[in-house]
């Protein structure tokens, strides 16, 4: 796999759980722990992400084979969430919909780092 | 409002985003878009902190025709802290159970057939000995130093540390008619 996209996305996801980490220290000092919590959970998204990116890197040699590995799990878990967002809806579950957004939000955006580093690939 | 409400509200109450919500409620009553707007927050937050404001009894929801509106429930708000303290807790039996239990541990261990054995030297207990002594007085009685003398004698013969401590506890109180007793209990 192509050693400097490959650090480059790391270094990614590693800068944003750092930062996302430093906004849950600053809304729990600000008394809004509640909210602190819907960050952990963002903060695991990218963490997840960072394990499952590995785990393709293991697993497959070629570079577009990783790619296509990784894409194609985060596909399916955003499905899940997807799916978990509807039925929140549907129960007027106010605190699933939030933790589901906060999910789909952050795997948005990783997918959307992602695609611009192996924009060829995919 | 019971003390397991009153501890819900209060957690609920603890967070910046929900009183900034409340504050904003005080003022008119608003929808979930415009106090995203207001608090910079997302529309998703801000149900999720009305929902639980809601569960508290703390916000109510009414539909117009566009929006649902949210309002402040002002008679939860109406209640003060010292209303709720007052309020019986489930803990107060308990509580009242244990003291005696501690209250009568201290009398077993300093009385001994009707006499005090020695004076505690910790004021906690030695309050409650000076209260078991002072039954002995009737209440809207004026006793002369001598009558209060020989009704201490008959538990302590160090009765004028006794007669000094209990006034100084305010459970007997004195001028120059003679004593009387003070404490109900």
């Amino acid at each position: 796999m192509n050693k400097e996209q490959t650090d480059t996305f790391i270094q990614y996801l590693d800068t944003r759980t750092s930062a996302i980490q430093d906004e849950i220290t600053r809304l729990v000092a600000d008394n809004r722990r509640d909210e602190g919590d819907f960050e952990k959970i963002r903060a695991n998204i990218f963490q997840m992400a960072k394990t499952i990116f590995q785990a393709s890197q293991k697993a497959y040699l070629e570079d577009s084979e990783s790619v296509k590995f990784f894409d194609s799990r985060l596909t399916m878990i955003e499905h899940t969430w997807r799916t978990s967002l509807d039925k929140a809806k549907d129960y007027q579950d106010d605190q699933k919909i939030l933790q589901e957004q906060v999910k789909l939000e952050a795997m948005d955006e990783i997918r959307t780092t992602y695609k611009r580093i192996w924009e060829a690939s995919l | 409002m019971i003390e397991t409400d009153a501890i819900k509200l209060f957690k609920c109450l603890a967070d910046k985003s929900r009183l900034q919500i409340l504050k904003s409620l005080i003022l008119e009553d608003m929808y979930v878009e415009r106090l995203a707007e207001r608090l910079n927050l997302t529309p998703a937050t801000i149900s999720f902190h009305l929902r639980k404001l809601s569960e508290i009894g703390a916000v109510r929801s009414y539909k117009t025709q566009y929006y649902t509106m949210y309002s402040l429930c002002r008679d939860t708000f109406a209640v003060t802290i010292l209303d709720i303290l007052k309020e019986q807790s489930d803990e107060a039996e308990l509580q009242a159970r244990r003291e005696q239990a501690y209250r009568q541990k201290v009398i077993d261990s300093f009385f001994e057939y009707g006499k005090l054995k020695s004076i505690p030297a910790q004021r906690k207990k030695e309050r409650i000995v000076l209260e078991e002594i002072a039954k002995a007085f009737e209440m809207g009685r004026i006793y002369s130093e001598r009558e209060v003398n020989i009704i201490i004698a008959d538990f302590n013969d160090d009765f004028c540390t006794i007669r000094r401590d209990m006034i100084s506890e305010n459970l007997m109180d004195r001028d120059e008619r003679g004593y009387w007793r003070i404490f109900a209990g």
